[in-house]
């Protein structure tokens, strides 16, 4: 081959079959990223050293050779999985009336459980379903959710020693039921518990959290994790509005001191107006939540004991190991009505939990021998079809494959049709930025669960090809 | 930190697919999903720990005692 035509051959960034790679700041004093949006492949490089990077035909060679291997993995991971959990709602009812909640205050009072005989006849239909689709040695989840499932934990608690051979469960609950019973029977039976807590203190807490009467109820919650102290898979999800962001930092430093494993700092879903309501400014959340997560890392390394904060663990793992993620929403179409979906209290059936209560996103009834059927309407597909390439402006967003605009049902209920981004644009990538800066700085492990790569292995190393060259 | 990281950083890793949590509710250990690790009750563990029969109390004992300073500043 001839020099010029070597040459002809030769990658080029931005044009022709070369990689299409997009250069974004991070926020980090010496680093800037290289991203190639459509296959999520990203590099770090000095900012001295951007122009000769993307410049060099070795580097660029590499990354098309990876090329397809990374949009066949992405492929996969976004539209190749089957279902392998089921969120459970056993009862429409709550004790608590939380000011954010996604689920119409009517059905929480007023509302339905589901009958025992009834909660059985929908697990036995559910084991049916996954029985052929599961990997061996793989059993599906089922997670009882809510409105409050202990409000109906005698149906649950029995359903859970019936089906302990069929399903691998999980509950989430506001905590205020859990009581010693509760926790004993849960944890022998290795039931992973997810609880709510909005605040380091009482008055923080009950701004948002609380009973229809208006009573506190930090304290039962706080008494509830203290009993979990030492039991391996339980999590707290905190809540993050305008009414707490102040104490972000304060509350990683107490579940970190409860020994807590596992929390999520969750943005407010602004799904309903109470959510909206207390909506925080991008800008202000993600100051926030940028310092309470270095707080959790101070705490590490003063103690050697990690609390992991999973929603950002997960933004991490969509950059470091896309498939790796645990959190389905922060990818298109998320998880809802392909990862899992969602059986409300009467056995209908919907692509997520957050969709319960909007009539139109119901897919049919799980009474009615419509699960596998329900994959197929229009209320699944526009949830499971729904890509970022259909969204404006995240279409033309080079993170887009790191935050996945979430969420559909927010999005649905604010601007009136799925394809619009949801609340929270600028804080998604500003977490983004924040992750991209640990892994500059080699501080990417101090943020993930210890044994997060056990099962993964690795298809590009820079460092590794380069000993090679 | 950064003065010893090189010049450029690029990795991925990759597994089976088989993430399930939402904003809701989240199991981040594919091991306890699939049964790979056998989890003990709390009573299992705290029968194994010495002195004040929590887990955490033996391996943690400054945490413990910041622990019980929020806690009670909390309740």
């Amino acid at each position: 081959m001839s020099n010029l035509a070597a040459k002809r051959d030769m990658p080029r960034a931005n044009a022709g079959d070369g990689p299409v790679l997009a250069p974004l700041d991070i926020g980090h004093e010496k680093y800037i990223a290289l991203v190639e949006p459509d296959t999520a492949f990203w590099s770090l490089v000095k900012k001295n050293r951007l122009a000769d990077l993307i410049c060099d035909p070795a580097f660029l060679e590499m990354v098309r050779e990876h090329a397809h291997e990374f949009a066949t993995e992405m492929e996969t991971l976004r539209y190749g999985l089957t279902p392998s959990a089921v969120y459970f709602n056993p009862t429409e009812r709550c004790n608590l009336n939380c000011t954010y909640c996604y689920l119409p205050e009517a059905m929480r009072r007023h509302g339905i459980h589901m009958s025992r005989d009834d909660l059985f006849r929908a697990l036995e239909t559910l084991r049916d379903f996954f029985h052929p689709t599961m990997p061996a040695n793989d059993r599906p989840q089922v997670i009882f959710h809510g409105s409050e499932p202990l409000m109906n934990r005698k149906a649950i608690f029995t359903a859970i020693d019936h089906f302990g051979e069929d399903f691998v469960f999980g509950i989430q609950t506001n905590g205020t039921l859990l009581d010693d019973g509760a926790i004993e029977f849960l944890t022998s039976r290795q039931v992973s518990i997810g609880l709510s807590l909005d605040g380091p203190l009482a008055e923080i807490t009950d701004r948002t959290r609380h009973t229809f009467s208006g009573h506190s109820v930090h304290d039962r919650v706080l008494k509830a994790l203290d009993s979990l102290r030492g039991y391996e898979s339980y999590s707290v999800i905190c809540t993050a509005t305008s009414e707490n962001l102040e104490h972000l930092t304060r509350m990683v430093e107490l579940l970190h001191s409860l020994e807590v494993p596992t929390c999520m700092l969750n943005p407010v879903r602004c799904t309903l107006d109470g959510g909206r309501r207390v909506r925080p400014s991008d800008l202000d959340l993600a100051a926030a939540y940028t310092r309470a997560l270095d707080r959790s890392y101070q705490l590490y390394l003063e103690t050697g004991r990690k609390l992991i904060v999973a929603n950002f663990a997960n933004i991490l793992l969509a950059i470091v190991a896309p498939t790796a993620r645990r959190l389905m929403c922060d990818i298109s179409p998320c998880g809802g009505g392909r990862c899992f979906f969602a059986v409300d209290a009467h056995g209908a059936l919907f692509p997520c939990s957050e969709f319960i209560g909007i009539e139109g996103f119901k897919g049919g009834n799980i009474f009615s021998g419509d699960l596998q059927h329900c994959f197929d309407t229009s209320a699944f597909r526009s949830v499971t079809q729904r890509g970022v390439e259909m969204i404006e402006p995240c279409e033309h967003c080079a993170f887009r494959h790191f935050c996945g605009a979430p969420c559909p049902a927010e999005a649905h209920e604010l601007a009136g049709d799925s394809l619009h981004r949801g609340a929270f644009c600028g804080f998604y990538q500003e977490q983004a930025r924040y992750a991209m800066r640990l892994i500059a700085d080699g501080r990417e492990e101090a943020y993930l669960w210890d044994g997060w790569d056990d099962d993964t292995h690795t298809t590009f190393d820079l460092n590794i090809a380069d000993r090679k060259g | 930190m950064t003065s010893e990281r090189p010049e450029v950083i690029s990795y991925r890793k990759t597994c089976r697919a088989s993430g399930t949590g939402l904003s809701h509710y989240v199991l981040l250990t594919r091991a306890q999903r699939d049964g790979s690790v056998e989890m003990k009750s709390l009573e299992a563990q705290r029968k194994l720990v010495d002195g004040a029969g929590k887990p955490g109390a033996a391996q943690n004992q400054p945490a413990r005692e910041e622990s019980q300073q929020l806690t009670t500043t909390s309740s």
